[in-house]
């Protein structure tokens, strides 16, 4: 739980220069309406703080300008005054789960992942439905490294059909049923059917491939399977702290009890989590958390003529600076950055996909448009969100499935 | 007759009118606290701006313009009860013309990005504000901002060749042009220019384009006089070489910067010069021998030169990161950094600064003297808890000194910053100190035939 006090501070330190709101991906998207935008987010926290010192509850309306911010921290790179718009964002959504101050603001469709996750492990309640991609394949039951998907790759084919099928429904009736369902939570099972089922197949090979890599690279694991947890990372971008530690406890146990020192995470928001958000706040929370792309030799990869871009996922370039994908990227063709790219990236729109779908999809196009100005003949992605929000055309690639095609043979 | 209802008739769902929407819009980058706005309206092309303009002024509605919301003179936020007019949603660059180099461009458009696509091209946009980032088309040309560059290619106006204009009546009016010359009557481009929306809304702008240097080397030398350190950039551009950036920062900017980012500078220096020059490919070493002979004429404690991009680089953040060191040396929540802008004949600047640093110790405040050296703008950042009434006594009091120090150098109240609400009282002094208030008289004639309602921007430049 973050206290009011380091909201206070944070807030303070803004100087209303707008240097933040000139980088912000959702302010021209939302038609330039300032709280949309991180100067926006900012001064309306201040005021948030503001009503809560002086009456003891927030008065504003004001989930949506923190809902939907995106969190890819862009606006702290600029910020003259050393501000993080997007830890105001999170700091402003643990105030309205906490109910304590801010009545009413919760999102239902936030409440209705938060139960999932809590009741089955995972946003969607199919966790058992999302190992089928490793049907037929071995792995090391013996092995205290642990090949961890977090089911995120494997998520996408079902997020995407949703929030499909919510951009052509009124909100207000999602909200209404998300409502209804967060309530009786096991109904959300139905959406074990619902899914893109040409994405299911690429985003399936994607993980093949990625197994195929560290195989190549003689490096053992186990992976779990039918039992696979969710990371919790939902829970934490969403502001549930308290549920996010107990969550993160219970996984934790999960890792113990399998004897597992070493986890292999494949996503930057399963990185992010295991390996710098749940040691912040559980202490015991200590595992050798490591990328997939530090155990593969990136002189096993031969380059190529192609023009490629990379779009650099925020959690890796400006949450965790870590910098791999892109000398991969590198390595296999010549890259042509984006104008947005290193601490300066424009976020693919994919945190805002489910609870805004419309304002998601206007954020992708815009970051899709920037990657095709580049004159690049491929797209290079390497975290699932992004590959699904910026997948408009067949330009766009995992990076595991170039490493694959460019990979020296042994 | 309901206000929001008439706008939305207009722009549709462009209309902001909640509590929570108007919380920006009382800011801006001034210490300065708005009126919270009636409404805020976002209009998306020209026609929507006359329509909401003339129903403002049928209705006397007060409108202030708002650009990137960067002013540090609350020229962009309401002094009393009105309408926000922001032009954030004219967002595009129209035309790139290379053969006539010329941009055409939307109020709304930030001067960084404007840049970033004239690089495509190899060609840049010279007006520099340090707000660059946030600062927009209309915005920069509405405050005249000035910036680094200002030595050698001037302030905005110089770089404004035309303008779409709508009036209050509702009037879209074509000032100036695409072409270079023009001798037709009054230059009513350059009446908009510093203008800071008093007079009308600036809908597109022809701007001129330059190509962007081949090569730039820098030179940084210390000083341990500020005399010194004016001597050096006069006789620099006696010589015949005028760079196209020379910045000033003293001790406390220095160590600011030594604090905040780990740059050291050398021990004992109490005034750094940070001096780039540019050329050719071929002949920039040439040139910045040539510019390190003059330089080392005068009583310096020690100079560096280099035209590696990474070297630069670390030098160029010794300058840009300025601000930002600046505001990491705030010891209280809620202190502010105030700025303040003269400018003087570069001639006159050792006296200045040695009068300005003179009465930063009278006044007992913690501030920093840097700025533009080579165009004479000095900046003084003052550290202001905005609760402590007798400070910002003290700090509004030191203000008003540190203009009239620019008045008896020859100087001017405002380099780059406009009047906004800030600077009325010393607006007005500078006139008079210059026996010109008549100036005060004609400008207001000026504004009434523009505006005859007053709902312009009611309350900035003139009191």
């Amino acid at each position: 739980m973050n206290s009011t006090k380091d909201l206070f501070e944070e807030t303070e330190k803004c100087i209303s220069c707008g240097f933040c709101e000139a980088v912000c991906p959702t302010l021209p998207s939302m038609n330039y309406r300032s709280i949309y935008g991180a100067r926006g987010r900012v001064l309306l926290a201040r005021e948030v703080v503001k009503n809560i010192n002086e009456s003891g509850k927030v008065k504003l309306k004001i989930n949506d300008p923190f809902y939907t911010c995106l969190d890819c921290y862009a606006c702290f790179y600029v910020c003259p005054a050393g501000v993080n718009a997007g830890k105001v964002s999170e700091m402003v959504k643990d105030l309205v789960t906490e109910k304590k101050y801010v009545k009413k603001q919760e999102k239902n469709i936030a409440k209705m992942i938060k139960e999932s996750i809590m009741k089955y492990q995972n946003p969607l309640g199919i966790k058992e439905k999302l190992s089928s991609w490793s049907d037929g394949m071995e792995f090391n039951n013996n092995s205290e490294t642990l090949f961890y998907t977090g089911g995120m790759y494997q998520l996408m084919a079902y997020s995407k059909y949703l929030s499909n099928l919510e951009k052509k429904i009124n909100p207000e009736i999602i909200e209404n049923v998300a409502d209804a369902i967060a309530k009786n939570i096991g109904a959300l099972k139905f959406t074990s059917l619902m899914y893109d089922k040409n994405l299911k197949d690429r985003m399936d090979n994607i993980l093949k491939s990625i197994v195929e890599l560290l195989k190549y690279s003689g490096i053992e694991f186990d992976y779990l399977g039918d039992d696979e947890p969710y990371s919790g990372a939902f829970l934490f971008e969403l502001g549930y702290i308290d549920e996010f530690v107990e969550y993160g406890k219970k996984l934790m146990d999960i890792f113990k009890k399998r004897n597992i020192s070493k986890i292999i995470t494949i996503d930057p928001h399963t990185y992010e989590v295991l390996k710098s958000t749940y040691p912040k706040y559980i202490k015991d929370f200590q595992f050798d958390v490591h990328h997939y792309l530090e155990f593969i030799n990136i002189n096993n990869f031969i380059k190529s003529n192609e023009k490629l871009t990379f779009h650099e996922p925020c959690h890796f370039v400006t949450h965790e600076k870590y910098d791999k994908p892109l000398k991969f990227v590198s390595k296999i063709g010549d890259v042509v950055l984006p104008d947005r790219h290193g601490t300066n990236v424009f976020c693919c729109g994919g945190p805002d996909e489910l609870l805004y779908p419309k304002l998601s999809e206007s954020i992708s196009q815009k970051r899709f448009e920037q990657l095709k100005t580049t004159g690049a003949e491929k797209i290079v992605t390497a975290c699932p969100i992004c590959f699904v929000n910026l997948y408009k055309d067949e330009t766009v690639y995992d990076l595991a499935e170039l490493l694959i095609k460019n990979k020296k043979s042994l | 007759m309901e206000i929001i209802d008439e706008l939305k008739k207009i722009v549709g769902d462009n209309v902001l009118s909640t509590q929570e929407d108007f919380i920006p819009y009382v800011k801006d980058a001034s210490f300065f606290t708005g009126t919270t706005p009636i409404a805020v309206v976002l209009p998306g092309n020209v026609e929507e701006v006359s329509k909401v303009l003339k129903f403002c002024n049928d209705n006397n509605i007060q409108v202030t313009i708002r650009g990137g919301g960067t002013s540090l003179t609350g020229s962009s936020i309401l002094s009393s009860e009105g309408i926000i007019l922001s032009m954030s949603r004219l967002d595009k660059i129209l035309e790139i013309n290379l053969e006539d180099r010329y941009v055409v461009a939307e109020p709304g458009v930030r001067l960084d990005f404007l840049n970033s696509e004239l690089a495509k091209y190899k060609f840049f946009y010279p007006p520099d504000p340090a707000s660059s980032l946030a600062a927009t088309v209309g915005g920069s040309i509405s405050t005249n901002a000035g910036g680094l560059r200002a030595v050698m290619y001037g302030a905005t106006k110089e770089w404004v060749m035309g303008l779409e204009v709508v009036i209050p009546d509702g009037s879209i009016l074509q000032f100036g042009g695409k072409v270079l010359k023009r001798s037709s009557g009054y230059d009513l481009t350059a009446l908009m220019i510093g203008a800071e929306g008093t007079l009308g809304v600036i809908t597109k702008a022809i701007l001129k384009i330059a190509p962007l240097p081949e090569k730039t080397g820098r030179i940084m030398i210390y000083y341990k006089s500020i005399e010194q350190a004016g001597k050096a950039i006069a006789e620099l551009k006696k010589s015949g070489i005028t760079p196209i950036t020379a910045e000033f920062l003293d001790r406390i900017s220095m160590d600011a910067i030594t604090h905040t980012k780990g740059i050291k500078f050398l021990d004992g220096a109490e005034y750094l010069l940070i001096i780039d020059i540019t050329s050719t490919e071929e002949s920039i070493d040439k040139k910045i021998h040539l510019a390190e002979d003059i330089l080392k004429k005068t009583d310096l404690l020690d100079i560096k030169i280099t035209i590696d991009p990474v070297e630069m680089d670390a030098m160029y953040q010794a300058r840009k990161g300025l601000y930002s060191s600046q505001l990491g040396e705030r010891e209280i929540p809620g202190e502010m950094v105030v700025i303040g802008d003269i400018v003087v004949p570069a001639h006159n600047l050792p006296n200045t600064l040695r009068e300005a640093k003179k009465k930063v110790e009278e006044y007992g405040l913690k501030v920093a003297l840097f700025g533009h050296i080579g165009d004479g703008n000095v900046h003084a950042s003052i550290y202001a808890n905005l609760k402590d009434e007798e400070m910002m006594k003290r700090v509004n009091s030191f203000m008003m000194d540190f203009g009239r120090i620019a008045l008896i150098n020859e100087g001017s109240v405002s380099a780059e910053h406009g009047i906004g609400i800030e600077k009325l009282s010393l607006f007005e002094e500078e006139l008079k100190y210059k026996n010109t208030l008549k100036n005060m008289d004609i400008m207001k004639g000026i504004k009434k035939l523009f505006d005859p309602n007053n709902i312009l921007n009611r309350g900035k430049i003139f009191k």
